[in-house]
């Protein structure tokens, strides 16, 4: 099986400086910041990436045009005059439609920002592109308040699915297992699905920086799973790893359905590595 | 402890001082190719440009520099400027203008707990923590290394906590155990989150040979709601000769045959 492995890695960081620092870096060595279209799309788009690829998100907009809360990812630039780009950005977590507006210069100096309630507008001067996005957004709420029931019942299934009630029984892997790659250390059986715990030998622990040792890559291995009767197992992408000691990675990764029932025997391909394990006892 | 609105309006000035203070640095950056070597007179630029923008509204003590730099391997700085009391708003970034990182965040006031200030389980979960401190006092914690094998527990039937598996290493062994966690209300969790000592569920091991097993330092418990994925560890390592680990919980003792 082709050994194809994802990276893991999680960062947090200030919209607003995401966005102003990585737009002042994609300026290089020019004096100021473009002022038309083409311009300042090429600029987002030539944005410093992150080490994994990540890109800037930032969504081009005319300067005189009327606000809009929908087809954009929260941050929209425009020309400014002066060599300077406006940024306008969705402040988040606000329940009402708000917009923040920011002047950005070449030199890196950064503006107050101004606050826009909605559109800028009393509700009875809301031009009909207002009015039509406003309809747009409470179509979108309520289609959200209808899935909402579905979530909350499929949330419910997770956070019980591997509760002690549903446990069937534990099946250690191999004693004489090859260390150099996976190894399977148990499956925990439930009625409900099962859970593969598995170590990885330290060294693919590439990129660790001693000072953040807690920002790093891990390869998330696919794992293939057979019963010999034909069940679809889908990774829940539940699970954790854990890199504490010295030793091997430890690893857990939660499948449903459950093994069924008249199985025998359960054949675990972690990445490479394949391990084969008796169900008899369980 | 939620934030308070001065809190809150404190570290939003912090926040918007570090922007700025980022966004001056980078702009310079791009001029010079990087932001050089010279950690020491990086910092003193950052705390130049904090004083000119104003670092008045970040409720911060006045006789701190206004914002803390540090040099990162791969020419990346990490910015922190302090607010309130005890906050800092804080990132990392590459001088190109990627961010890697950043957030705020906020020290617990430190409190001096008495015992007479504790209920009866938060004392006797202090007792227990001095007694396997103790114990493992002086001796090598449990570092994971050189992995043996596992051994399966059998079904525990009824049991709260069930135990699923002992992992053995070169240097001790791993306990891997289960048990359900219900939903917290509100006045249970804050009550969690003040307590000095969050209840870890007792949990011994012994063998046939009497090795005397302490706790080995690192440990996974609680989480949810839902379910709780916990393990313990203990040193020193199961003798090879033994034959019978026992593991004992609030559940009771739980056998596993290394015959196996």
């Amino acid at each position: 099986m082709a050994a194809k492995k994802y990276k893991a890695r999680i960062r947090f960081g200030d919209s607003l400086l995401i966005a102003t620092a990585g737009l002042l870096g994609a300026l290089r060595d020019a004096d100021a910041f473009p002022q038309d279209r083409s311009g300042i799309e090429a600029l987002v788009a030539s944005a410093p990436k992150g080490p994994d690829g990540e890109e800037l998100w930032a969504t081009y907009e005319e300067p005189d045009a009327p606000i809009t809360y929908l087809g954009g990812t929260g941050t929209w630039v425009a020309p400014a005059g002066d060599g300077r780009l406006r940024l306008r950005m969705q402040p988040l977590g606000a329940d009402v439609l708000t917009s923040q507006i920011w002047i950005l210069g070449p030199d890196g100096s950064l503006s107050d920002p101004e606050t826009i309630e909605g559109y800028g507008v009393p509700d009875d001067e809301l031009p009909e592109s207002a009015r039509a996005e406003l309809e747009e957004i409470e179509r979108r709420r309520q289609r959200a308040l209808a899935r909402m029931p579905e979530m909350e019942r499929r949330d419910e299934e997770w956070r019980h699915r591997f509760r002690v009630e549903h446990l069937l029984g534990v099946v250690a892997g191999p004693a004489d297992e090859d260390q150099s790659g996976p190894i399977l250390s148990h499956v925990v059986l439930y009625d409900t699905g099962l859970i593969v715990d598995y170590l990885l030998p330290r060294s693919v622990e590439d990129g660790v920086d001693p000072e953040e040792p807690w920002e790093f890559d891990v390869p998330v291995l696919p794992i293939k799973l057979d019963d010999g009767l034909g069940t679809e197992f889908t990774d829940c992408w539940g699970g954790s790893i854990d890199r504490n000691g010295s030793g091997p990675l430890r690893c857990r990764r939660e499948f449903t359905p459950a093994v069924a029932h008249a199985a025998t025997r359960l054949l675990i391909e972690i990445d490479s590595a394949s391990v084969e394990i008796a169900l008899g006892s369980v | 402890m939620r934030p308070s609105p001065e809190d809150k309006r404190h570290a939003a000035a912090a926040q918007l001082l570090l922007n700025r203070v980022a966004l001056g640095l980078v702009a310079e950056a791009r001029r010079r190719g990087g932001f050089g070597e010279d950690e020491g007179a990086l910092r003193a630029r950052a705390v130049e440009l904090a004083e000119k923008l104003g670092a008045n509204d970040t409720g911060a003590d006045p006789r701190r520099p206004p914002v803390g730099l540090k040099l990162r391997r791969g020419g990346r700085i990490d910015l922190k400027v302090p607010f309130g009391d005890g906050g800092r708003a804080c990132a990392g970034l590459r001088a190109d203008g990627f961010v890697l990182s950043g957030g705020i965040e906020r020290s617990i006031p430190s409190r001096t707990w008495r015992p007479e200030d504790m209920t009866e389980a938060e004392r006797e979960e202090k007792q227990r923590r001095d007694l396997a401190y103790e114990a493992s006092r002086g001796k090598p914690k449990f570092r994971g290394e050189r992995y043996l094998r596992t051994v399966a527990a059998s079904a525990q039937p009824g049991a709260v906590e069930r135990i699923l598996a002992a992992e053995l290493y070169g240097d001790g062994l791993l306990v891997e155990f289960t048990y359900d966690v219900e939903e917290m209300t509100d006045e249970q969790m804050m009550a969690e989150a003040e307590s000095p000592y969050e209840r870890r569920p007792p949990m011994s091991v012994t063998d046939d040979l009497g090795t005397e097993y302490y706790e080995g330092g690192s440990a996974t418990y609680g989480g949810g709601p839902g379910v709780s994925h916990s393990h313990f560890t203990f040193a020193p390592a199961v003798p090879a000769e033994a034959t019978v680990l026992r593991i004992t919980t609030d559940s009771g003792t739980v056998e596993l045959d290394l015959r196996t």
